[in-house]
């Protein structure tokens, strides 16, 4: 089964497009597959335990103590600093 | 003018859904994208203006018969169907300024920055909607084209600059060195937070207050799911409207069909739109010439601090009391009760997480939100009427959280319409955010500084290995 990555921002449109897109591109590219879902921060408990790793648009947000997904913090998507760093450790999680 | 004039009408005779395609293909190639990109991007903002359309249709068919039961059988006059910010959006960038308002506020960005008049660079593209809605607003509330780009540049300048005030205390709070945040329905809430901010300073007692709302997550947390949220919203006015058991569930199911979907097809435009935010922030960034800048990024990077989704739990069910016993409401609170995060993210960094005080500024924040709304829903009801937008049955007008519902953007509105009363209270406003800013700005940091220190000696005094 395909791995899947969890997007979450305020509210699951604009910023959290910019880094699903940005993902799917790079592992398409990579032939990694995955399934990316783009959810709002208040769905995080719904879909928590589904992931194999959370992108985090949202900087002010911290995760409840129960989550364990690996967390990455997805500021890179928006600046463009670092961006292919975050890339490579996302791939990590999804291989 | 005459050529302005025959270029509006050319456009809304061809239909918003082609042409700000056109326009965005050809701004793309303008800005070296692929043609195959931008090609693709122009089919998804047609695809997503048409989507929105469809949805928000949907949304007026089963929302607009329940808003007139609900008129007919509880007294309350709630005919103003909020539509969601999505809705406004997608209608201002179909207006024949939408698709001009971008290379305009990109080169105004750049002249302001070379001038050193702001810091921001606003890469945010996407945001600039906020920007050229209250451009299209002023303009279609005063009929002059001239006016509605005045209306536009305004906001940026507003808007930068208040980001410019607000990027030292947002950049410590949520740990963003070199950003700022330029989204107007984030920034246009300070304006008004800062001056009642002051005022809960100097009284004694409430001075001090924190609150501990640890338990309210617990059990509102139900109300940050969305589908749910919109379950019992529909519920709620079902049987406020006398609707029989049936047609509420009905109602509700259909209501939270359009809380999910909505987002999702707003989503598409801004796929359409990710072309030209690549290719602009590309075209910023080289024009700099070596300037000081903040990069200015969208809000929602600010929305997720735990006193901000606890503050927003509890306005939400607040927002909905208050729509229907505030005098001179009439806007019934729907699609965009999901963005009261927005609203208050910048507050909630101004008070240093102080809940209570979110909580206050926060309904204050939110009665305006719903009297600017109903107060400007008219002109927007104009605006979405001339895209193509259909009238839902039972309601009188459109509105949202977003437009002219923001403060600033109300207040450029009414100021640029010489409407006497809007003028004295945006003068009133704007004159007290302007005698407190600086305090509060550095009480702000003040705050965050102390608090830094305070943990620091305990953990020192601990002695506990980090």
């Amino acid at each position: 089964m395909a791995k899947r990555v969890l997007v979450l921002c305020g509210n699951g449109v604009a910023t959290s497009t910019v880094a699903c897109k940005k993902i799917q591109d790079y592992m398409a590219n990579a032939n990694v597959r995955c399934e990316v879902i783009q959810a709002k921060i208040g769905e995080l408990a719904s879909y928590a335990d589904k992931v194999d790793v959370i992108v985090l648009m949202a900087m002010g947000a911290t995760l409840p103590d129960t989550v364990n997904t690996p967390l990455i913090k997805g500021l890179p998507f928006l600046t463009g600093m670092g961006l292919k760093e975050t890339l490579e450790e996302i791939k990590k999680h999804l291989q | 003018m005459e050529t302005i004039a025959s270029y509006f009408k050319i456009i809304f005779d061809v239909g918003p859904n082609v042409v700000l395609p056109f326009f965005i293909f050809l701004f793309a190639l303008a800005l070296g994208t692929k043609a195959s990109k931008a090609i693709r991007a122009a089919i998804f903002i047609a695809i997503a203006l048409i989507g929105i359309k469809m949805v928000v249709a949907f949304m007026g068919d089963n929302l607009g018969p329940a808003m007139k039961a609900l008129s007919k059988n509880s007294g309350l006059k709630l005919d103003v169907m909020d539509v969601g910010w999505g809705a406004v959006a997608a209608a201002i960038w179909a207006t024949p300024m939408g698709a001009i308002g971008i290379p305009v506020l990109l080169i105004f960005n750049l002249v302001l920055l070379y001038f050193r008049v702001t810091k921001t660079l606003m890469v945010d593209i996407w945001n600039y909607h906020h920007l050229i809605t209250a451009g299209v607003l002023t303009y279609y509330a005063t009929d002059n084209v001239y006016l509605g780009f005045v209306g536009m540049m305004l906001a940026a300048f507003i808007t930068w600059l208040t980001a410019d005030w607000a990027a030292p205390f947002l950049q410590k709070f949520y740990g963003l060195p070199g950003i700022s945040m330029p989204t107007l329905s984030s920034i246009s809430e300070l304006v008004i937070a800062a001056p009642i901010n002051e005022l809960l300073d100097r009284i004694p007692g409430v001075k001090n207050i924190r609150g501990n709302f640890d338990s309210v997550r617990k059990y509102l947390g139900l109300f940050g799911e969305p589908a749910v949220l919109a379950v019992i919203i529909g519920l709620v006015i079902g049987i406020m409207a006398n609707y029989s058991i049936k047609d509420s569930l009905n109602l509700a199911m259909n209501l939270a069909a359009v809380m999910i979907i909505l987002p999702k097809v707003v989503a598409i435009l801004m796929e359409g739109l990710m072309p030209i935010q690549e290719a602009s922030s590309e075209f910023l960034q080289k024009h700099l010439g070596g300037r000081e800048i903040l990069l200015g990024l969208d809000s929602a990077i600010s929305i997720g601090h735990p006193s901000v989704l606890t503050a927003a739990l509890i306005l939400t069910p607040f927002v909905l009391v208050l729509a229907a016993i505030l005098p001179g409401n009439q806007m019934l609170p729907f699609a965009d009760i999901t963005v009261i995060p927005f609203r208050i993210a910048f507050v909630v960094a101004l008070v240093n997480g102080n809940v209570f005080r979110t909580l206050v500024i926060g309904a204050v924040v939110l009665i305006q939100v719903l009297l600017c709304g109903t107060v400007t829903s008219p002109v927007l009801t104009k605006i979405f009427l001339a895209v193509g937008g259909k009238m839902p049955e039972g309601a009188v007008g459109v509105a949202s959280f977003s437009g002219g519902s923001l403060f600033v953007t109300y207040a450029i509105m009414q100021t640029l319409s010489f409407i006497l009363s809007g003028v004295i209270i945006s003068a009133v406003v704007f004159g007290l955010f302007l005698l407190v800013a600086k305090s509060q700005q550095r009480k702000a940091i003040q705050l965050m500084e102390e608090e830094e220190e305070n943990t620091y000696a305990a953990i020192q005094n601990k002695s506990t290995p980090l």
